[in-house]
């Protein structure tokens, strides 16, 4: 069996406040493959941000890992004390943030900051091949003038330049994953897609993992290898990116696909997905989707279990576009 | 007349360079004189009663600065808005301040917008009885009516704002502008910030509104499905200027300004799946130092050497439709 970059497995991230126990990831399960860009997508509260900060061991109080496993290159973050994350961030792991000043310094200048990245992570690089290297990544991410841009301060480069030193600073020590949190989400059409194309060469090169958290489907099908889709805490479908966006199985991705204008006519009514994002404190029994669900009957009030199609794995009692004889159930 | 005129709209800022800017300034390090930002250069559009205007460009284009020029946030430096024949800039006769009030916006964050101690009640009411709009024995039935227009229950008129979801938020920031008795409603990147589920919503509920009170809207996205799902007429901006004008189903079909086909063919669809084409080069180009000739030239893979010397200027291609580039034999100069 090949080991994949990432696997996660039963993760649970639960938040202890007063009006109770938010189980913000309860259960996620992830593979993410070498050179693979998995795109993480799902309603606003779902757990995609601190999905990925569990596995970048920045959940902090009043949260924190209860259960799972969460496998890099075999070995398990689960459980690792503070000092030994914060060295495998920045060297193995790298985040992207959806504003880049999460990651630039306002004081500091580009190439300050870079080399700081370098030789924080290996003293033994001198200044010089440092600011080699970090002209480099500039280079990579495609800013003009890059000798230049080195002598700047972050303010004074534009929103799109920014986002790209930040990724630029990610790659810096070429790690194994990248995770980046709506990095585009900010950025107009033009500027986006020079980013996305810049990730996709990037991975393809250096055989980067990377999770790529959005709202956005028509981002996730331009850049993703698969898509994982994300509710109430778990992962309700996951599989190629074609797979999930033509042939969705949970309706919760259905819902999603179909609530897009792209494709309706000029001004026809949109579908909509009747109800509200549940509360975490307070899920429905059974489905989490089940008071919003089209398909739901009697047995939905207990939790589906995992299943698999040819290309997907979902949960869900009443798949669409499934003939029901090619659907097992994982034990 | 249209419903709707804005002529020659020019909005110039005079910066103060910022705090960092300014230390190091008095550094040394940078220079630190004031230099004029041509945020908005001229922008005229025109609109019928019940029509959308959807507005395109990017980021720092001026897309806002119009937004708020039209509602009477920012003073225009130059230019005239007409709302029914009435000046609301200029506001001189008792019938254009009234014609001003019947303009309002919604903002991309309705939450950033409410006062958190306020009860949504206080929220929708206060500017329509500060401005007379309506008398105070009328406050609780027009709550009702307004919460009932964005489907949502006349008892949350008691609740603070942070109980409710961000689309249930951003359908109190509608009905407090549908409070003012509007018939212009201005929309900066309102459903930018929400989930696809819920923008769904809000986009059904512009349409509804504007069947029902027959609302008239500029729609401002960067979204390009969504401003193509509800405008009637586009207008794509660059640089503190339209670029292209033209009805939605004409500028959708038959794109004619390079920056116009570079958004489209950029646009994250469902349908490019992986897609491998390399992107427009370049960045773009400050307000402050713009370059010379066609300001998107630096960007276009069809730049010829007049783009490089001399500016283009609107001109039309066919009826209704309207485009500022050389390669268009009507776009003569204006250097
Ligand atoms: N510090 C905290 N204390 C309590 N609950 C928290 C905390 N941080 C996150 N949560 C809860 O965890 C859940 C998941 O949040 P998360 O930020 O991961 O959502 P998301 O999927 O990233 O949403 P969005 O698309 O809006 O960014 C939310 O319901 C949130 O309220
Ligand atoms: N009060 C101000 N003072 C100085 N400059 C300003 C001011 N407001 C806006 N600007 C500048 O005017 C230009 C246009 O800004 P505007 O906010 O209208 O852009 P936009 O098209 O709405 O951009 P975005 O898509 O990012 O919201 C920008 O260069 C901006 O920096
Ligand atoms: S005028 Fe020239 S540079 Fe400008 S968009 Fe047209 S072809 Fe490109
Ligand atoms: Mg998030
Ligand atoms: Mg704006």
């Amino acid at each position: 069996m090949t080991r994949e970059l990432l696997e996660i497995s039963g993760l649970k991230t639960h938040f202890f406040t007063r009006g109770g126990v938010a189980r913000a990831v309860d259960g996620l399960d992830l593979q993410v493959g070498r050179g693979q860009i998995v795109a993480l997508v799902g309603e606003s509260g779902s757990g995609k941000t601190v999905a990925g900060f569990s596995i970048l061991g920045l959940v902090s109080a009043p949260g924190r890992i209860t259960e799972g496993r969460i496998l890099l290159n075999g070995q398990d973050l689960v459980g690792k004390s503070d000092a030994e994350m914060a060295r495998i961030r920045g060297d193995r792991i790298a985040m992207i943030f959806q504003d880049p000043m999460m990651t630039l310094n306002p004081v500091l200048r580009i190439d300050d900051q870079m080399i700081e990245t370098i030789r924080i992570h290996d003293r033994k690089v001198s200044k010089v091949e440092a600011r080699r290297r970090a002209l480099e990544a500039l280079r990579e991410v495609g800013i003009p003038a890059p000798e230049a841009r080195l002598r700047n301060y972050p303010h004074e480069l534009s929103g799109g330049m920014r986002q790209r030193v930040a990724i630029a600073i990610a790659l810096l020590n070429k790690p194994d994953l990248i995770i980046a949190d709506e990095p585009t989400t900010a950025l107009d059409v033009t500027i986006q897609a020079q980013i996305l194309y810049l990730i996709r060469k990037l991975c393809e090169e250096h055989g980067t993992g990377f999770i790529w958290i959005t709202h956005d489907l028509g981002v996730a099908a331009e850049i993703a290898n698969r898509i994982a889709v994300m509710y109430a805490g778990r992962i309700v479908e996951e599989g190629p990116t074609d797979a999930v966006l033509d042939r969705p199985h949970h309706p919760y991705t259905e819902g999603l696909i179909r609530s897009l204008p792209e494709g309706q006519p000029r001004g026809a009514a949109l579908f909509q997905i009747p109800g509200m994002t549940p509360s975490l404190l307070n899920l429905p029994e059974g489905c989490p989707f089940r008071p919003r669900c089209h398909r739901a009957s009697e047995a939905c009030r207990a939790m589906p279990p995992e299943r698999v199609s040819a290309e997907t794995r979902f949960r869900c009692f009443h798949p669409a576009n499934a003939a029901e004889g090619a659907l097992h159930e994982l034990s | 007349m249209s419903f709707l005129e804005i002529k020659g709209l020019k909005k110039t800022f005079s910066t103060r360079p910022d705090l960092i800017a300014r230390g190091l300034g008095a550094l040394g390090l940078r220079n630190s004189t004031s230099p004029a930002v041509h945020a908005v250069r001229e922008f005229s559009a025109s609109l019928e009663r019940g029509e959308v205007l959807g507005l395109i460009g990017e980021s720092g284009c001026g897309k806002s600065t119009v937004a708020r020029m039209l509602a009477g946030i920012t003073r225009p430096t130059a230019g005239r808005v007409l709302l029914d024949g009435h000046d609301v800039i200029a506001r001189d006769t008792p019938e254009a301040r009234a014609a001003a009030l019947d303009i309002q916006m919604i903002f991309q964050d309705a939450a950033a917008a409410m006062n958190p101690r306020y009860r949504i009640f206080d929220i929708i009411t206060e500017a329509p009885l500060y401005h007379g709009r309506i008398k105070p024995s009328q406050a609780r039935d027009k709550v009702a009516e307004v919460l009932e227009a964005v489907s949502m229950s006349p008892d949350v008129a008691d609740r603070y704002p942070h109980q409710f979801s961000g689309g249930q938020r951003q359908r109190i920031g509608i009905a407090r502008a549908l409070a003012m008795q509007p018939k212009l409603l201005i929309c900066d990147e309102s459903v930018a910030a929400l989930d696809v589920s819920i923008q769904a919503q809000v986009i059904n509920l512009f349409m509804e509104l504007r069947e029902k009170f027959g609302l008239t809207y500029v729609f401002i996205s960067h979204d390009l499905s969504v401003v193509r799902h509800l405008s009637d007429r586009v207008a794509i901006m660059y640089l503190g200027e339209i670029v292209e004008a033209a009805p939605a189903a004409e500028l959708f079909a038959h794109p004619e300004h390079p920056y116009t086909r570079a958004l489209m063919t950029q646009n994250p669809s469902l349908k490019n799946r992986a897609r491998r084409h390399a992107p427009l080069a370049g960045e773009v180009p400050s307000p402050l130092d713009p370059p010379q000739g066609c300001y998107f030239n630096p960007r276009c893979r069809q730049a010829m050497e007049v783009c490089r010397a001399h500016h283009p200027a609107l001109a039309a291609l066919r009826a209704g439709h309207e485009a500022a580039c050389f390669l268009h034999s009507t776009s003569r100069t204006n250097p």
